[in-house]
């Protein structure tokens, strides 16, 4: 026990002081945590009880902000833009991961798999760029938040159906549609939960007790988890079910302020621990069709911005800006590898891929978005108006 | 005035635009963390050139100053207050005034206007929630309660056609 503490330890401290790095670079942490798990590849055990078991409630938990900041109601105001962008978004992106994975000889369910990690960006480092960079005012915007509901939702349910999928060993299209009807299933029951019982749990949450709030919320989150386990789908599903189910109670802001130390914690360790899983000597051997999945997967999140931008009369700058913005990858390409991974026990080369493949996106990808309005304004020159620089507060200064 | 557009920014809070006359685009964005941004476009400009941040506090007083509602400073500006269902209104009886020495019973306020007297204020004393013996004077500034109709109906009773709200304010 002593020696695991010691480990525990030395992975909270490098992870520490990489994470005080990213940020004096101004980079998203997720890359520079994986980087800080490979590097400590050797010294600390990755098959650690412990660390598995944080890894794991680090998914659990970032799937539960997800399911909490998710919006019945928001989805369905807004349901025909983020039902054509999103859509747009999937059929652009979703096919070229696979066709790549077929390509490079994968199995089925890792070219599913690498389908997902091609196709979903990262909520957490965009949405966060967007604020940051001041852009949340820009045409563009409610577009690329838009298409950023539609892939969380949609990554729950595939999370659970892959996950389905690849318990079950040899996949089927027998597998499949049963894997799809419980996830659907599960999802249907929950919403009910989340429409018939706001009353009971406003009056659980509402308890004066703090200790008794946290230890109702990790119980239901944990329950969730568990019955989507026993039914063969992955603990992700459950986890964000309860977001969901929670968001709509009165409760919403205050489980999410209570929660978030916890998920960025768990999803620090989450990430370490990837990175402990990446066997980087294949980086050489996947280089090569890692660049071109990279160039590749640039080209079809800009293809989807111009897509998107002219069904919806967005002008050409805005829409390229749309695109440009989609493409950071980050926590849920990495979860989607790594679930996986841990569910099945083996360590599948697509984890590899995955890494080398995010670790290039997240830094790429948040370069792409702070200077995606210089690059639209060369492609597209305004015309006729007074020349103007990127405003001075959109730089990214502090 | 030009209709006021209201956006989700799903995960980030809500957008608001109007256009102003001149034809430039002002946006608010009012963050969940109650942060706002403010941004001006210029016409058929796609990047904002004006972008002011605030805290909510500052934007809640801000609101209230471009309103022209702020109370702190001077109370006295605006004396009425009109809510959804009610009203509330001051007035000044008139110099001379033929109530002066009436009771508010005699005078059958609640009957004939429907409205009620809340206070009778008289040079620096204040009476509150009077009875109906209390006895009114030219000069004293009461206050009165009811929906808009039964207050104007009070306004017309008492002053008998003078105009004696000390409302400023004349949009109703």
């Amino acid at each position: 026990m002593h020696f695991e503490f010691g480990h525990i330890a030395l992975i909270l401290t490098v992870t520490f002081l990489v994470g005080l790095l990213a940020t004096r670079l101004r980079q998203s942490t997720i890359p520079f945590f994986i980087l800080s798990g490979i590097a400590l590849q050797g010294v600390v055990d990755s098959h650690s009880e412990v660390i598995s078991f944080m890894s794991v409630f680090g998914i659990i938990l970032l799937l539960f902000m997800v399911g909490l900041e998710f919006s019945i109601a928001n989805l369905v105001r807004a349901r025909y833009k983020i039902l054509v962008s999103g859509s747009i978004d999937l059929l652009c992106n979703f096919p070229l991961g696979v066709a790549m994975g077929a390509l490079l000889g994968f199995g089925m369910l890792e070219s599913l798999m690498l389908g997902g990690i091609v196709y979903i960006s990262s909520s957490a480092l965009i949405s966060k760029s967007l604020i940051d960079l001041r852009r949340t005012a820009y045409a563009e915007t409610e577009y690329v938040l838009g298409i950023l509901v539609f892939e969380d939702l949609f990554i729950a349910v595939y999370l659970a159906v892959i996950s389905g999928i690849a318990s079950v060993g040899a996949p089927s299209w027998e597998g499949i549609s049963l894997a799809i009807l419980k996830a659907l299933l599960f999802c249907g029951a929950m919403l009910l939960l989340a429409l018939r019982g706001r009353r009971m749990l406003n009056r659980i949450l509402g308890h004066e007790s703090f200790e008794l709030f946290i230890l109702f919320i990790f119980a239901f989150l944990l329950v969730a988890s568990s019955v989507a386990m026993a039914l063969g789908l992955s603990e992700a599903i459950g986890a964000f079910m309860v977001g969901v189910v929670i968001s709509e109670t009165d409760f919403r802001e205050r489980v999410e302020e209570v929660v978030l130390p916890f998920q960025q914690f768990y999803a620090a360790m989450f990430f370490v621990t990837f990175g402990l899983m990446i066997n980087y000597d294949n980086f050489l051997g996947i280089a090569l069709p890692g660049l071109a999945l990279v160039a590749l997967s640039m080209l079809t999140k800009v293809g989807t911005g111009l897509w998107t931008g002219r069904i919806f009369g967005l002008s050409k700058p805005a829409s390229l800006r749309l695109g440009l913005t989609l493409i950071p990858r980050g926590e849920f390409s990495i979860i989607i590898a790594g679930l996986a991974a841990i569910e099945t026990g083996r360590v599948l080369n697509i984890a590899d891929l995955t890494a080398f493949y995010v670790l290039l996106l997240a830094v790429v990808g948040s370069m792409l978005m702070k200077d995606a309005d210089r690059i639209s304004r060369r492609i597209f020159p305004p015309k006729a108006r007074p020349k103007q620089e990127v405003p001075s507060y959109a730089k990214p200064d502090g | 005035m030009k209709q006021v557009f209201e956006t989700d920014l799903p995960g980030i809070g809500k957008k608001y635009t109007i256009e102003t006359p001149q034809e430039e685009r002002f946006v608010l964005v009012a963050h969940r963390t109650g942060r706002r941004e403010l941004f001006r476009f210029r016409p058929e400009d796609e990047t904002p050139d004006i972008c002011l941040e605030m805290d909510e506090d500052t934007a809640r007083k801000m609101g209230t100053l471009l309103a022209g509602t702020y109370f702190e400073t001077a109370p006295e500006e605006r004396t009425s207050l009109v809510m959804k269902e009610m009203s509330i209104e001051w007035l000044e009886l008139p110099e001379p005034s033929t109530y002066d020495g009436k009771t508010i019973g005699d005078l059958e306020i609640r009957r004939r206007t429907g409205a009620s007297l809340v206070a009778v204020v008289r040079k620096d004393r204040v009476m509150p929630s009077p009875g109906p013996d209390q006895e009114l004077r030219s000069c004293d500034r009461l206050m009165a309660i009811g929906t808009a109709e039964q207050v104007r109906a009070l306004v017309a009773y008492l002053c008998e056609g003078k105009a004696c709200t000390l409302n400023l304010d004349t949009s109703h």
